[in-house]
């Protein structure tokens, strides 16, 4: 006598092999990394563009969605992995922690005007609080999603499929553009840190400066993005000669 | 001379003239001059408010809500620090707790670590969180202009 049920009808048609989990779940790092791309290019164009310097809180979001960025980072580069939505997840818990405590400072005084300008009637720290949310949800859905992790991924650079070499270079080419990307803008935001702080605290209100203003504060930023898919296609076809040596 | 004039006639003159203009009962309660000095009252009230919490917490606050002025921390650090709360010895200088350029560079550890396949780097990662809830937390309980 069996005790286990035949499967229900329409469960082949919703299951999704491993390769492919795989590949939706490289899409949506690549997704997950450009939306965060798109986080940092905004804070550098308010920072460059228009000369708004960050906060001393304003800087512990920004470490914040760095952090957020390995767990994505790790799974295009080293394979798909649990823990590493666990450390984006961490990462994000710690960002919102310095954009809660910003909320409240600015509204525990009701002629407070807020810190820095607003996008959509809301400051960018309320938008950063925003983002990690979605992140930590995000990030649980996906550890939800156990398909990926069966598959035994070893990340972008270290699976070859012949029969699919475009498909597969122009994954490993964008994900190496939005991992450079925000290494730059890594880089940048840095960088821009030693003037303004010095080997120290930043300080608390600081001064704005200059900015490049429009438009060319959003090619400054955005240039980065060309730099990026440069050295991301020349990255891939070394990849690809590799590839080609060794079969 | 002037002085005379306005110390015997003018003054008297100048106060007819505004009694003439301005009903003052009526006007100063409802008019701009009214609301100026509610403006007054209400700032007045903070202040006392304000200065009330301040002395109980020891006159820690360098930054005061109806003052708008930018605040120099770095000119009010020396004094600032030495203050309860502050996880800094008292006296003390900056130290590399405070370095917040170290983040950054800790994260393009990481970063490089990543492309060349360090499988430490998920600690180091997680050192680093560590490291910015501490510059989170030095930055709550450092004496701050109560508003950054």
């Amino acid at each position: 006598m069996t005790t286990t049920s035949p499967a229900p009808a329409g469960v082949d048609r919703w299951s999704m092999s491993p390769d492919r989990a795989v590949f939706f779940s490289r899409i949506i790092n690549i997704v997950a990394l450009l939306g965060l791309i798109g986080v940092l290019a905004g804070s550098l164009h308010l920072q460059f563009g228009v000369g708004e310097q960050p906060c001393p809180l304003c800087i512990v979001q920004r470490s914040g969605m760095v952090g957020l960025a390995v767990g994505p980072i790790m799974n295009l580069l080293w394979g798909m992995n649990p823990r590493h939505y666990a450390l984006s997840i961490l990462a994000a818990v710690v960002g919102a922690a310095g954009s809660t405590r910003q909320i409240l400072l600015h509204i525990a005084d009701p002629n407070d005007p807020g810190y820095g300008p607003e996008v959509f009637g809301w400051h960018l720290y309320t938008w950063a609080l925003v983002t990690f949310i979605v992140a930590i949800v995000g990030c649980a859905l996906l550890i939800m999603w156990q398909a990926p992790f069966t598959a035994g991924d070893r990340g972008v650079l270290h699976d070859a499929h012949p029969l699919r070499p475009l498909v597969t270079g122009v994954i490993v080419w964008l994900s190496l553009l939005v991992i450079i990307w925000i290494f730059i803008d890594l880089l940048a935001v840095g960088i821009s840190i030693v003037p303004e702080c010095g080997l120290g605290e930043c300080p608390d209100d600081p001064a704005n400066t200059a900015g490049l203003a429009e438009p060319w504060g959003w090619i400054a930023v955005l240039s980065a993005g060309i730099v990026a898919a440069v050295i991301a296609a020349v990255l891939e076809r070394r990849w690809k000669a590799k590839q080609a040596a060794g079969a | 001379m002037l002085g005379e004039a306005v110390g015997e006639g003018g003054q008297g003159a100048l106060c007819g003239m505004t009694r003439d203009r301005f009903s003052l009962d009526e006007d100063v309660a409802t008019g701009p001059l009214g609301e100026a000095r509610a403006n007054a009252d209400l700032v007045a009230g903070q202040r006392r408010a304000f200065d009330g919490d301040d002395r109980e917490l020891g006159g820690t606050r360098a930054f005061r809500p109806w003052e708008r002025a930018r605040v120099d921390h770095r000119a009010t650090l020396g004094d600032a620090r030495e203050t309860r709360g502050s996880l800094l010895v008292p006296g003390a200088g900056p130290n590399l707790a405070h370095v917040m350029l170290l983040m950054f560079v800790v994260w393009l550890v990481v970063f490089i670590g990543i492309f060349r396949g360090w499988r430490w780097v998920p600690l180091l990662a997680l050192a680093n969180l560590a490291y910015t809830l501490l510059v989170l937390r030095i930055h709550m309980t450092d004496p701050i202009p109560l508003n950054f």
